[in-house]
């Protein structure tokens, strides 16, 4: 029984530990990720560096949608290191749990600040290929040792505590639950993840909150309860470096698809993109479907829909969408004329909204973001 | 075991009862994508592969005639288990030669940033991809605008953008890098055009923008403050500039020479403020200057021109001249309208090549080495990524029907999420340039 102990605590706590802090950080991977069965997928799959576990870990990460399979997956990957580190252990004559513990301790730890299971993936197909080779081994009688087993538990209670109170690990779900917020607009909860006080820390993150007082119609009563001080705290129109250029186009499509100007926020989204490990990701080609369905463009949201027909879990998406679509009317292409005559998004964010709202573009949030730009824009001139 | 052969009995029972299907004979041709129904295909092309439109399994036939190909096709629905055999469909083999190869640059459709792209050549017979070179190899730069010596496919050119970015001149194993900025006139080199006798390149320089409309159906406009022609002499490295072609008045852009190279062609349009909010009125028109010894002789002059429609990418066979033409602008990819027009350069006559073009976007286009063939590039399958076309020529200004490039299966041109840009042919398969490329770069 007591060789059981290590192994269900380590699988209990990496899970527990993955699934209660860290939710979003493992849906974030989802919706970075790409895993698809078409030839061109493939042939970038063989072409990474590791491919065989690149294409395992691009798999699996399909299922991090739902945090608890995300868990789930990362609390298997480590605890069989652990058992496979042991297995090893065992043939060179030590009956140990300790090591294997630090181990799979660490590679814990790794996992829960990187971005992909791929590192976790590779150790374990090595790890198995090692005990595979160590089978032809002659067995050595084990060697055991009396607090191995307690400095095990210690261990792994070691690695759940560096994780959970990781500044990075802490750092990296926040802004992975801002992003699942604003792609959703789940505006009560980023403004209970992003306070002011977190603002002042972070101030990546008060655009974010301002946009979701603007789409809670709140941002004239409460901006300046946030850090607020130029027009780039509302808009994140300028960047500096990949980080924040990164951030700026997320957040720009976002804002854009929520100010219903869905031309700039595919252009957004597209470029947010290029950003990505992979070029696009299923959270983008997701999008794609939703916002060419709201522009009625049928035949590109059907091309989409079909890509996302080459992935594991995005079934009952597609079908919802093309439902839909089977009722809308398709948008007719305007005329070059008609074309010609329509404006263009500038490098503007307050002109940008003006010329929204004299184009009939009128949502809450448009209505709700104008005066606040415009009160910044003021700020700032008479500040110069 | 015993009981397990009834349950396999039965599951094989089953399947038969499901496989079988009652078909009907129609008189007409299945309803595929492509539409391949009556194209002229060179012999040895990679087979032609397509889909049902409305996703029905089905089975397919060919039995050649001849020059002409029947495709028998019978088609059934899961559900019901009615199948239909329609009328066979053509398509015709024409023994006119094609050049083997095809090469052409894959990148997203995307706006102003890109990932991954490359330059690569696909043989016609096969469905074989290779990289001539991609990006990885210029350290994630933008690589464009590649350009064979007519003749020698061991010569070519292409743009690599970025930091330490120029334009590469391959020559057989040498190949070089050149900012072009830095030699004559400082312009950076952007369309070129080899010179049928190889030794000069001309190339447009252009101060190219991109912007967003706000809403409608077109959700890029592409243009450019200004463009001016300029000379490349690839023995000397010196570029050279001739003012009737290079000035502040006129935008000069997309040169294409006669196959004497006593002819250049190009598209040009006065210059104006303000270009985004007046684009409705920059209508390039085509024009030609003569060209002697190396040197640009005499005045520009208008071959062809139109009030509501604007020319770009001539392409010269012989005595024909193959154009796009958009409602407005310099960029016609982002135009639904673009289409193809065919110019008699003897009669000055100048129609649409009706048969090639679409509802959507007809663009980028280049003769085959004996003028035979054309392969342009559309937007017609999905209005977003460009997809590839080849068409028969007569000679005598009439076009086959054009057939979308095979792939391995069809569906490869919905997955795939690159677009094909500038297509060209080549009579051997360029060289993969990735390892003298990154050379260059890790300098």
């Amino acid at each position: 029984m007591k060789k059981w102990i290590t192994p269900v605590l380590l699988f209990a706590a990496v899970f527990l530990v993955s699934r209660v802090c860290q939710p979003y950080t493992l849906i974030c991977q989802e919706y970075e990720g790409l895993f698809l069965n078409t030839p061109d997928g493939w042939t970038r799959a063989f072409a990474q560096p590791w491919p065989l576990s690149g294409i395992v870990s691009d798999f699996l990460i399909q299922f991090y949608r739902d945090p608890v399979y995300g868990a789930l997956i990362l609390a298997v990957i480590v605890t069989l290191v652990f058992l496979l580190c042991r297995g090893l252990c065992k043939c060179l004559g030590f009956t140990l749990d300790s090591l294997p513990a630090l181990g799979a301790g660490a590679l814990w730890f790794f996992l829960s600040r990187s971005s992909e299971p791929k590192v976790g993936i590779a150790v374990l197909l090595v790890l198995s290929a090692l005990w595979l080779l160590s089978l032809l081994l002659k067995k050595r009688p084990g060697r055991a040792w009396k607090p191995d087993l307690a400095l095990a538990l210690v261990l792994v209670h070691l690695a759940a505590a560096l994780t959970i109170f990781s500044p990075s690990v802490q750092r990296t779900e926040r802004f992975s639950r801002v992003k699942h917020d604003a792609l959703y607009g789940v505006w009560d909860d980023l403004l209970k993840t992003v306070p002011p006080a977190v603002a002042e820390k972070d101030p990546e993150l008060t655009p974010f909150a301002l946009l979701a007082l603007s789409g809670k119609e709140q941002l004239g009563d409460r901006m300046f309860t946030y850090p607020v001080y130029e027009e780039n705290d509302l808009d994140m129109i300028y960047y500096d470096g990949n980080r924040e250029y990164y951030t700026s186009l997320l957040f720009k499509a976002c804002l854009y698809q929520y100010l219903g100007c869905y031309n700039e926020a595919v252009h957004n989204y597209y470029q947010w993109a290029t950003q990505l490990p992979k070029g696009t990701s299923f959270v983008v080609l997701r999008r794609m479907v939703e916002l060419y369905y709201l522009l009625g463009d049928y035949t590109l949201m059907e091309k989409y829909c079909r890509i996302l027909d080459h992935t594991s879990v995005n079934g009952a998406y597609v079908r919802h969408f093309r439902a839909l679509a089977a009722k809308g009317t398709p948008r007719e292409a305007d005329a070059p004329d008609v074309r010609a005559q329509i404006p263009v998004i500038t490098h503007d964010p307050l002109y940008n909204l003006i010329l929204l709202q004299r184009n009939g573009f009128d949502t809450p949030m448009l209505r709700d973001r104008m005066p606040a730009a415009a009160m910044l824009r003021k700020m700032q001139q008479e500040a110069e | 075991m015993r009981g397990v052969w009834p349950i396999l009995a039965l599951s094989a029972a089953l399947f038969l009862a499901c496989g079988r299907v009652e078909f009907t004979d129609s008189s007409s041709l299945p309803p595929i994508v492509p539409d391949y129904a009556g194209v002229t295909i060179p012999e040895g092309m990679a087979a032609l592969s397509f889909e049902m439109a409305d996703g029905r399994p089905f089975k397919v036939e060919e039995k050649r005639i001849g020059d002409t190909l029947y495709y028998h096709v019978r088609a059934w629905d899961k559900k019901t288990g009615k199948g239909v055999r329609y009328a066979p469909f053509p398509v015709y083999i024409s023994h006119d030669a094609i050049d083997p190869y095809i090469a052409y640059r894959l990148i997203e459709p995307s706006y102003e940033g890109w990932k991954e792209m490359g330059l690569y050549s696909r043989e016609l017979a096969t469905y074989k991809e290779m990289p001539i070179v991609e990006n990885a190899s210029v350290n994630g730069g933008c690589v464009n605008c590649h350009s064979f010596s007519p003749g020698d496919p061991s010569r070519m050119l292409f743009h690599a953008r970025g930091a330490g970015g120029g334009t590469i001149f391959v020559n057989g194993d040498q190949v070089k890098l050149l900012n072009l900025t830095t030699v004559g006139p400082h312009k950076q080199g952007v369309y070129p055009a080899w010179h049928p006798g190889g030794r000069y390149v001309i190339f447009s320089s252009n101060a190219t923008q991109q912007s967003f409309p706000i809403m409608g159906s077109q959700q890029v406009e592409v243009y450019d403050h200004n463009s001016d022609l300029i000379l490349f002499d690839t023995q000397t490295d010196s570029v050279f500039t001739y003012e009737p072609v290079c000035n502040t008045a006129r935008m000069e852009t997309f040169p294409a020479w006669a196959p004497d190279g006593n002819t250049l062609y190009y598209c040009v349009a006065d210059s104006l403020a303000s270009v985004v909010e007046n684009r409705a009125s920059v209508h390039y028109e085509l024009a030609a200057i003569d060209f002697r010894d190396g040197k640009f002789t005499g005045e520009p002059r208008t071959v062809w021109k139109a009030d509501s429609l604007s020319v770009s990418f001539p392409r010269v066979n012989g005595e024909w001249l193959l154009f796009t033409a958009s409602g407005y602008g310099t960029f016609p990819i982002w135009h639904k309208e673009a289409d193809l027009y065919l110019m008699d350069l003897e009669t000055g006559i100048v129609s649409p090549a009706e048969i090639l073009n679409s509802e959507d976007t007809e663009s980028y286009h280049s003769w085959s080495s004996n003028g035979r063939w054309v392969l342009f590039s559309s937007r017609r399958l999905d209005g977003r990524y460009t997809r590839l076309y080849i068409a028969h020529f007569d000679g005598e200004g009439h076009f086959g029907k054009p057939f979308l490039l095979p792939q391995k299966k069809f569906s490869h041109n919905v997955l795939r999420l690159k677009s094909y840009n500038v297509p060209e042919f080549v009579p051997e398969q360029p060289a993969g340039l990735d390892e003298a490329v990154s050379k260059l770069f890790a300098r």
